[in-house]
């Protein structure tokens, strides 16, 4: 493999991951409060429609992607309902809610925006001196927009868990929800913000995909990317900054395929197997990644002292 | 017969409770409120669109024998989901373990010389049965053996799985430029059992599993052992269950059920693996198992509840010029809306999703 080819691979790779870098970041706050949110797949292909709409309807990007913030708060608004108010199981009602999106993302997709419309993706910046450092300058300074962004938003969702209160109060309803509540805080309220904002990024995230790809909206466009970013947050420990790791390692395997060709006796391998190597990849993760606990009480609905259901 | 398998049969058929039907009354007018807005949304009548999906179901021979086939691999799948998650178990797996069912049935009948019918098919179909069992219970291991979370792994199986298949269609047995296999010998195919309905075999050999699947869940020890880990795993192992070889059977026996649907797509009509052949079948399948609250007894009718649903919104494009996915979104929304309203509920034990 010569450097053309790396620099390649990984500059394609680290476009590739910023999808599944705000997924999985807001996935990390959500679970950390305690809410394991397996819609996340169902919330990027709205963000991704939404985005692909705007696109198609001559907005501009920029306004796709932020448009997708309000509809991200919507659906996490509806999920949080679905979790925390009513209880529903989150695994079953995540992947229920995924068949939903899938089926209505897919019905408005043909209804208003099949056919052939304007696509275009965001240009790179070119970050003036950094960008002329080898090898290096290549790979990480001539990207999109969004992609800076999400290297941005790693360490403020980092700074966000781990040194604000409202950070330690949303891991505290992750691990005690019922000691939390006896601190005199809600429960409730903290899970209902943390799975709103967490679904922002979601959302934004599948807006991301179309922004950079520039394939335009097909169905089920997102393919799997929101269940790979649940799975890099458990390889990245719930830590924003390893999370940012997990998510180029599955970038880089995606970025693999298009380079294919000039990869010697690998070259004879079929398509196919080049596009399971992802999956692949990200089930060897969370093999790896055994001994990362999830927050303790992540999953489990929490019923606040007095209520009944 | 005696009084205690009376009172099981009637425990296995019973009514949920009134306070539940209440709330499920209101899932269901929820879900026909978001129905109605939705279509309104699309500028059509919500009434039309209704009737045409049940007149497209059930109006004839054929839509009433396509409601019946579409209702076999969606009990099946239901079967596959129902099982896993009555020891809490989350197989999302069902729609690749069909997948490689369907490439081990394609397999098997394209590479074998071809042999007399009643010695092909079961040997097709026992081949699909254990590939779908092999690869479930990849994930059972996975999580006995690394507490690999069994959600994302069977997520991610069934991406690679769905992937094989392509590779069948597109580099091992390809047909021109059709998406699918070469066809199978006709001594592979299931022979119809219903004409006028397009109604072959995989019907009485799904009712076939579908008793099975009763008699494995309420009369044998590893049912009895699915149920108690489900309950109380920890107290499962303390009275001395194996509660990883558990799993992994568990696992096993869902692939059976999803293999076994993936085969009998591709010896039935299609009569070849063709691409998108499930439909969604294994996604739907959850719903299917959901409605009838893991049940085997109640996943008959909950499949073809789905079934009919799926089949009557085929007219709906060409009727009234709604996409064929509106009856999908009916369906879900409404098992949501049950999930929502807590009339789905599943017991939980206090502790973390591992």
């Amino acid at each position: 493999m010569n450097t053309t080819v790396l620099i390649s691979v990984f500059a394609t790779g680290i476009a590739l991951m910023t999808p599944v870098l705000w997924a999985a970041l807001g996935e990390a706050i959500s679970e950390r409060a305690g809410v394991l949110n397996i819609g996340i797949e169902g919330v990027m292909l709205f963000g991704a429609l939404v985005c692909a709409w705007a696109i198609r309807e001559g907005a501009g990007i920029w306004t796709g992607l932020l448009l997708s913030i309000p509809v991200g708060a919507a659906l996490g608004l509806l999920l949080a309902f679905l979790w925390v108010s009513r209880g529903a199981d989150q695994i079953v009602s995540g992947i229920i809610f995924n068949l939903l999106a899938l089926g209505a993302t897919t019905l408005l997709f043909e209804e208003f925006l099949k056919g052939v419309g304007v696509v275009t993706s965001l240009d790179d910046i070119r970050i003036p001196l950094l960008a002329d450092i080898p090898l290096l300058g290549e790979i990480l300074f001539e990207q999109p927009s969004v992609v800076y962004l999400a290297l941005l938003a790693a360490p403020l969702v980092f700074l966000l868990l781990n040194h604000t209160w409202f950070g330690l109060y949303i891991r505290s309803a992750g691990e005690k929800p019922r000691a939390t509540e006896t601190a005199g805080l809600s429960v409730t309220g903290l899970r209902y913000t943390a799975v709103i904002l967490a679904n922002v990024l979601v959302c934004f995230g599948g807006a991301a995909l179309i922004a950079i790809t520039s394939g335009g909206f097909v169905s089920n466009v997102t393919a799997g990317q929101g269940f790979v970013a649940l799975a890099i947050v458990v390889l990245g420990r719930w830590n924003p900054f390893l999370i940012v790791g997990g998510a180029l390692l599955f970038g880089v395997t995606q970025a693999l395929q298009f380079q294919a060709q000039s990869l010697g006796f690998l070259s004879s391998l079929p398509p196919e197997a080049w596009l399971s190597l992802p999956y692949l990849v990200t089930i060897a993760a969370v093999v790896v990644a055994k001994s990362s606990r999830y927050p303790n009480a992540c999953g489990v609905p929490f019923t606040p002292a007095g209520a009944t259901r | 017969m005696s009084a205690g398998s009376k009172g099981l049969l009637a425990r296995a058929l019973a009514a949920p409770d009134p306070r539940a039907l209440g709330t499920g009354a209101m899932a269901l007018g929820g879900t026909l409120l978001f129905v109605s807005l939705l279509v309104a949304a699309l500028g059509e009548s919500p009434f039309e669109a209704i009737w045409t999906i049940l007149d497209g179901a059930l109006g004839d021979p054929a839509g009433i024998g396509q409601t019946l086939m579409v209702a076999v691999p969606l009990a099946l799948c239901g079967i596959a989901a129902a099982i896993p998650f009555t020891a809490r178990l989350w197989n999302i797996g069902a729609e690749g373990q069909m997948h490689i069912g369907a490439f081990m049935a394609v397999a098997v009948a394209l590479t074998l010389p071809s042999l007399p019918a009643p010695v092909f098919i079961p040997l097709i179909l026992i081949a699909a049965v254990v590939g779908g069992a092999v690869w479930a219970a990849i994930a059972g291991g996975l999580k006995t053996a690394f507490g690999a979370n069994e959600v994302i792994v069977t997520l991610m199986l069934n991406f690679v799985a769905i992937l094989i298949a392509t590779y069948a269609i597109t580099g091992l047995w390809p047909q021109g430029i059709a998406p699918a296999t070469e066809r199978v010998p006709d001594s592979a195919l299931l022979p119809s059992v219903w004409d006028a309905g397009d109604v072959n075999l995989a019907l009485p050999i799904t009712l076939v599993a579908l008793v099975a699947a009763w008699v494995l869940m309420t009369r044998t020890g590893l049912g009895l052992q699915i149920r108690s880990i489900g309950l109380n795993p920890f107290a499962s192992r303390m009275n001395g269950m194996r509660v990883g070889t558990v799993t992994i059977a568990t696992f096993a026996i869902a692939g059976v059920f999803a293999g076994l649907a993936g085969a009998m797509e591709v010896i039935g009509e299609n009569a070849s693996l063709i691409t998108n052949f499930s439909a969604n079948y294994g996604y739907i399948g959850i719903a299917v198992a959901l409605v009838a609250r893991l049940s085997p007894a109640w996943i008959l009718p909950s499949a073809l509840l789905f079934a009919a649903l799926q089949v009557g919104s085929q007219s709906l494009p060409a009727a009234m010029g709604i996409p064929t996915s509106f009856g999908q979104i009916i369906i879900v929304a409404f098992v949501l809306g049950l999930l929502g309203a807590r009339v789905i509920r599943l017991r939980y034990a206090e502790g973390a999703v591992q």
